[in-house]
């Protein structure tokens, strides 16, 4: 379902999804927007990451890895409110298949409580600020 | 007139039951006064405790079973008692360990009782197969004067 086509930074900004998805007639209140940058994609994924939501983010997430192959994928978990280790499971399955293709997985601006889970998992490394990003277009 | 606070949960064993049972308890246990850091700790571990009920306690079963949910506050301290009536676990020393997962392919990261651990003082797990599993988390929230 298309959003909405915008810009921001300058660049032109295509979101793909929708940040409401349905599940089975219930409401996630999950939500994935992909950002395609300089041959990477940026999943800006908002709400809570728990088990019910991470299947729908997934399946998002990956329709765009498989059309696009992207040499990075950037979660932006800056509007994520909670996350448990079912969020580690979707970071891990993610990190899988881009590495299948030589790419790599970063994740942006978790919240202290997201950051803690990721730090549990033993998979700080991933983390990077906003500002690094912006460097790096 | 003395009273010790607790509420009782009770629901079918549904994925999308999760977020009510995490915000639920979440809500119960404001009254304590959290920071933001402990109440996330709150919902995290409940989270992982009843998604373990969920993915793995009915998963062999017919219909879909019910998970019961016990939190207590007595003085600073928080009892949850998150309890299924499942397959229960056959060894729960191995299912604690971190990583190990029965459902790799589901994307489980085998992270469920580490995570629990982290964000709780105190974690029991007492289990017997085939009659269902009891998970006890302990928090101690430190005494605030309220203004």
């Amino acid at each position: 379902m298309l959003r909405h086509v915008f810009h921001k930074h300058g660049y032109k900004i295509q979101a793909v999804s929708i940040t409401q998805q349905e599940k089975g007639g219930v409401f996630t209140g999950a939500g994935v927007e992909i950002i395609k940058r300089n041959g990477g994609i940026t999943a800006v994924i908002s709400g809570e990451i728990g088990h019910f939501e991470a299947s729908e983010i997934r399946i998002r997430i990956d329709a765009e890895l498989e059309r696009l192959m992207p040499s990075m994928l950037i979660l932006d978990m800056s509007g994520v409110s909670f996350m448990d280790s079912s969020g580690i499971g979707l970071i891990l399955g993610r990190q899988r298949i881009m590495e299948s293709f030589g790419g790599g997985v970063a994740v942006k601006n978790p919240s202290p409580s997201v950051r803690r889970i990721i730090q549990v998992a033993g998979l700080s490394r991933l983390i990077i600020s906003g500002k690094n990003t912006e460097d790096k277009k | 007139m003395k009273c010790e606070n607790y509420v009782k949960l009770s629901f079918p064993a549904l994925s999308r039951n999760e977020s009510y049972a995490r915000a639920a308890v979440g809500a119960f246990v404001s009254q304590l006064d959290p920071t933001v850091d402990e109440l996330g700790s709150v919902k995290a571990a409940v989270s992982e405790a009843v998604t373990n009920c969920v993915v793995h306690a009915y998963s062999e079963c017919e219909t879909v079973g019910i998970i019961n949910i016990t939190a207590r506050i007595k003085d600073e301290e928080v009892y949850i008692k998150i309890t299924d009536k499942g397959c229960g676990i056959e060894d729960v020393k191995k299912a604690m360990e971190p990583l190990f997962t029965t459902k790799p392919e589901l994307e489980r990261s085998g992270l469920g009782f580490a995570v629990m651990e982290s964000c709780c003082d105190k974690v029991k797990v007492s289990s017997k197969a085939g009659k269902g599993t009891t998970v006890t988390l302990t928090f101690r929230f430190e005494k605030r004067v309220l203004k």
